[in-house]
């Protein structure tokens, strides 16, 4: 939390000297984040406010607008990604609650099945699996899938190995 | 000893995210040698004896277990696995 809190002043005192900096974020948890960007918002528009009162020139108050604009627009930037990555956590969490069900299982199968044969997951369709199920390619993962699914051809399974090895036919 | 685990029924996973666990599990488990996951209340023997059904686990662990319970045969099983997987057909020359 200290290092949001400091990210935070660091973006106060960067609209104090009307300078824009990235704020960039590491791994946070959604908490934090969220705390980060409210904290952020209101902030920003605390401050907002008080550039546009103080300044009497109209050249100097443009220049003024314009920094504020663009810290706007990096706030919205960070605020999408930030709602984006929630948004992804959450269905990941709501997946990975999700009881089986034999119909679920054949969807997953249907996901990553090969477009001319729609009985097959091929290679390709396997490296999908394993890029969106964050599984190494190279690692003993894979194989331990073909192992649980006793395939009969490496870089392939069919769907009735799929629906019997997840449980359809048990 | 090799199809002793084969008609140990299948691990019931439907979504991505428990695919992934379970193989990371078994990984851990057979390849990396790490102590096995902890045993959730609800499969213990005292909720099995109660006949309580098993809502905490994220997949049905079955073969996980009895994979840990003789850590070197399901190893030899798996190897076993990937050395035919790998294997090239014969082909047969006629003469």
């Amino acid at each position: 939390m200290k290092l949001y809190n400091s990210l935070v002043y660091s973006v106060g005192a960067h609209l104090d000297q009307t300078r824009i900096e990235r704020v960039s974020f590491t791994s946070p948890t959604v908490t934090t984040r969220q705390f980060f960007l409210t904290t952020l918002w209101r902030y920003s528009f605390m401050r907002f406010s008080s550039l546009l009162c103080c300044v009497s020139n109209t050249s100097a108050r443009r220049d003024k607008v314009d920094e504020i604009k663009v810290v706007v627009r990096a706030a919205i930037i960070q605020l999408y990604t930030s709602l984006t990555l929630l948004l992804q956590s959450t269905e990941t969490q709501a997946a990975s609650n999700q009881p089986y069900t034999p119909q679920r299982a054949q969807g997953l199968f249907n996901s990553f099945a090969d477009e001319d044969d729609r009985d097959v997951i091929g290679p390709e369709g396997l490296e999908r699996l394993c890029t969106e199920a964050d599984i190494s390619l190279d690692g003993a993962q894979p194989l331990i899938l073909a192992w649980q699914l006793k395939c009969s051809e490496m870089g392939k399974f069919t769907r009735a190995e799929w629906l019997h090895g997840m449980g359809l036919l048990e | 000893m090799v199809l002793r685990y084969l008609t140990t029924g299948s691990i019931r996973i439907s979504s991505l995210p428990v695919l992934a666990q379970a193989l990371k599990e078994l990984e851990d488990l057979l390849i990396r040698d790490k102590q096995t996951v902890t045993r959730s209340p609800s499969t213990s023997s005292q909720a099995k004896k109660r006949g309580s059904a098993n809502t905490t686990e994220p997949y049905k662990r079955t073969r996980y277990w009895q994979y840990a319970s003789d850590r070197k045969a399901a190893f030899a099983e798996l190897y076993q696995f990937c050395f035919m997987l790998a294997k090239p057909p014969l082909v047969f020359m006629h003469h």
